[in-house]
Formats: structure tokens, C-alpha cells, sequence
């Protein structure tokens, strides 16, 4: 990657960034999610009132921005993934985690390809299409969560740089 | 929001995991890219023993996306979606992938063994 710094190192720096990145996506589609749930409430409720109790509206244009961010992160050190965890893994005889990966790859790419409806049903607002909202942005939080569960679960397994 | 935008957004984020499917089970990648050594090929191609293993992902994307998009104007072209039908499209485009998602596992069935 670069002669100043160990390329096992820089992809590890790489998949750091492409992680924080994600929890911000994650707590933000949470956020999002929960706030969904019923109208803001008083600000000096219970906890879980309080994690309720915003304007879900303003998380969009910021988890667009996340989704994307964390999206090509991962869509960079997937090519080192492929050839120094992905066969190592297979070696070890790991499929079924391998399995769950190419899950994680296909779901990230749906929520990806989601997000055009997705900022465009949270700026239009028609109480028409309230529905669908509600169900695609739980679907996008679901995705969010299976996956950083499931890259976790993989760094764990056989991660990059080891 | 344009409604013209509205309904390209709808009917693009309908089409694109539809075609991001088939592009995989068609084997149908814009482009293959090998990233052992770096090389990069229109379309589909094999695992090899020189170029080392191939990597489809993102030839899938770049052929959902445009497929998708250049479907959407096609219809927008000549189909203009009511209120009630771009409510209907709305959730079709969470529906059609939970209805994805069961032959995804299946098609993943290397892995189950």
C-alpha cells in the first residue's frame, strides 16, 4: 500500500475506520429507528424516552452519508479480504462463517441500492408513504446490525493482518 | 422533492437488489477484477492460475446500477405512477427483498455443507 508504513498495518487502519464508521451508522439507524416509534417526548422522560425522543428526520441525509462512507471502506479492503482472510478461512475449514460474509456482502449491497427510496420517502412528506418509511428504515437498521454483527464475528474468526 | 425524483427513486430502489440478483446468479458482472494481481476485465470471468481468484462484487453493483437506472427512465418514460401506486412500489422494494433473501441462502448452499 505505501512505503512509509507496513501494509499490514495500513489495511488494519483501514478496517478500524471502515468499523468506527459503522457504529456511528449503527447508533444513528437506531436512533432513527427507535425514534420512529411514537412522537418526541418530553426531554426529562426515562432513558429510553429520551433515545426516543427525537426528531427521527434529521438522522437521514447523515446515515446516506455514513451507509456510503462505511460502504466504500469496506468495498476497499474487501479486495485484501479476499485473498488474505477469505482463503485462509477456507483452509480452515470455516464455511459456514465464510457463508455469513457473502450474507453480510449481498445485504450491504441491498442497503445500499435501498437508499435513493430511502432519503427520498423521509424528504417527502406524505403521510401516505409513512409506512413504507417505517419498514424500510427497520429493514436498513436490521442490515446495519447483521452486518457489524457478522464482520465482527469474522475479524475474530481470521482477521486482516494476521 | 421533484415528484419525477420521487417516483425515479422508487422504481430504481425496486429494480436495483432485483438486478444485483440476477446479475449474480446470471453471472453477469459489468466487470471481473482479479486482486491478486490487480487486473481488471470486462465481464465474467473464471478463477485462474495465473490471475488467482476473481472477484465479482463489484461488476454486480456497477451492472444493478446501471441496468436499474437506465429500466427506471425507461418506464418513467412512459409510465406516470398515481400516489397510491408509488405507495404500493414503496413497500414492494422492502418486500421483493425479504422475498430475496431465502433464495440468497440457497444460492449461497456451498457454504451450508
Amino acid at each position: 500500500m505505501s512505503d512509509l508504513i507496513d501494509s499490514n498495518v495500513a489495511w488494519t487502519i483501514l478496517l478500524i475506520i471502515h468499523g468506527l464508521i459503522s457504529v456511528a451508522l449503527l447508533g444513528a439507524l437506531t436512533h432513527q429507528t427507535l425514534a420512529m416509534r411514537k412522537p418526541v417526548v418530553r426531554p426529562d422522560g426515562r432513558f429510553i424516552d429520551r433515545f426516543q425522543g427525537v426528531n427521527p428526520s434529521i438522522y437521514t441525509v447523515p446515515i446516506c452519508f455514513l451507509w456510503v462512507l462505511t460502504f466504500f471502506f469496506g468495498g476497499w479492503i474487501y479486495a485484501n479480504y479476499r485473498i488474505n482472510v477469505r482463503i485462509p478461512m477456507e483452509q480452515m475449514g470455516l464455511m459456514k462463517t465464510q457463508g455469513f460474509f457473502e450474507i453480510k456482502e449481498h445485504l450491504s449491497s441491498f442497503g445500499l441500492l435501498l437508499l435513493p427510496i430511502y432519503w427520498a420517502l423521509w424528504r417527502e412528506n406524505q403521510d401516505a408513504l409513512n409506512g413504507a418509511r417505517k419498514c424500510l428504515t427497520a429493514l436498513l437498521c436490521l442490515i446495519c446490525w447483521f452486518s457489524f454483527l457478522t464482520g465482527h464475528v469474522v475479524n475474530n474468526a481470521r482477521g486482516i493482518g494476521q | 422533492m421533484s415528484k419525477s425524483l420521487l417516483q425515479f427513486s422508487i422504481v430504481f430502489s425496486l429494480f436495483a437488489p432485483l438486478t444485483y440478483f440476477l446479475s449474480d446468479l446470471l453471472k453477469f458482472p459489468l466487470l471481473t477484477y482479479y486482486p491478486a494481481t490487480d487486473e481488471l476485465y470486462w465481464g465474467w470471468r473464471a478463477f485462474s492460475e495465473e490471475s488467482g481468484p476473481a472477484m465479482y462484487w463489484y461488476g454486480w453493483l456497477l451492472s444493478s446500477v446501471l441496468l436499474s437506472s437506465a429500466l427506471s427512465l425507461l418506464v418513467l418514460a412512459v409510465y406516470k405512477f398515481s400516489t397510491s401506486k408509488l405507495v404500493l412500489l414503496s413497500h414492494l422494494t422492502w418486500l421483493v427483498i425479504l422475498g430475496i433473501i431465502p433464495f440468497l441462502i440457497q444460492s449461497l448452499k456451498f457454504y451450508w455443507r
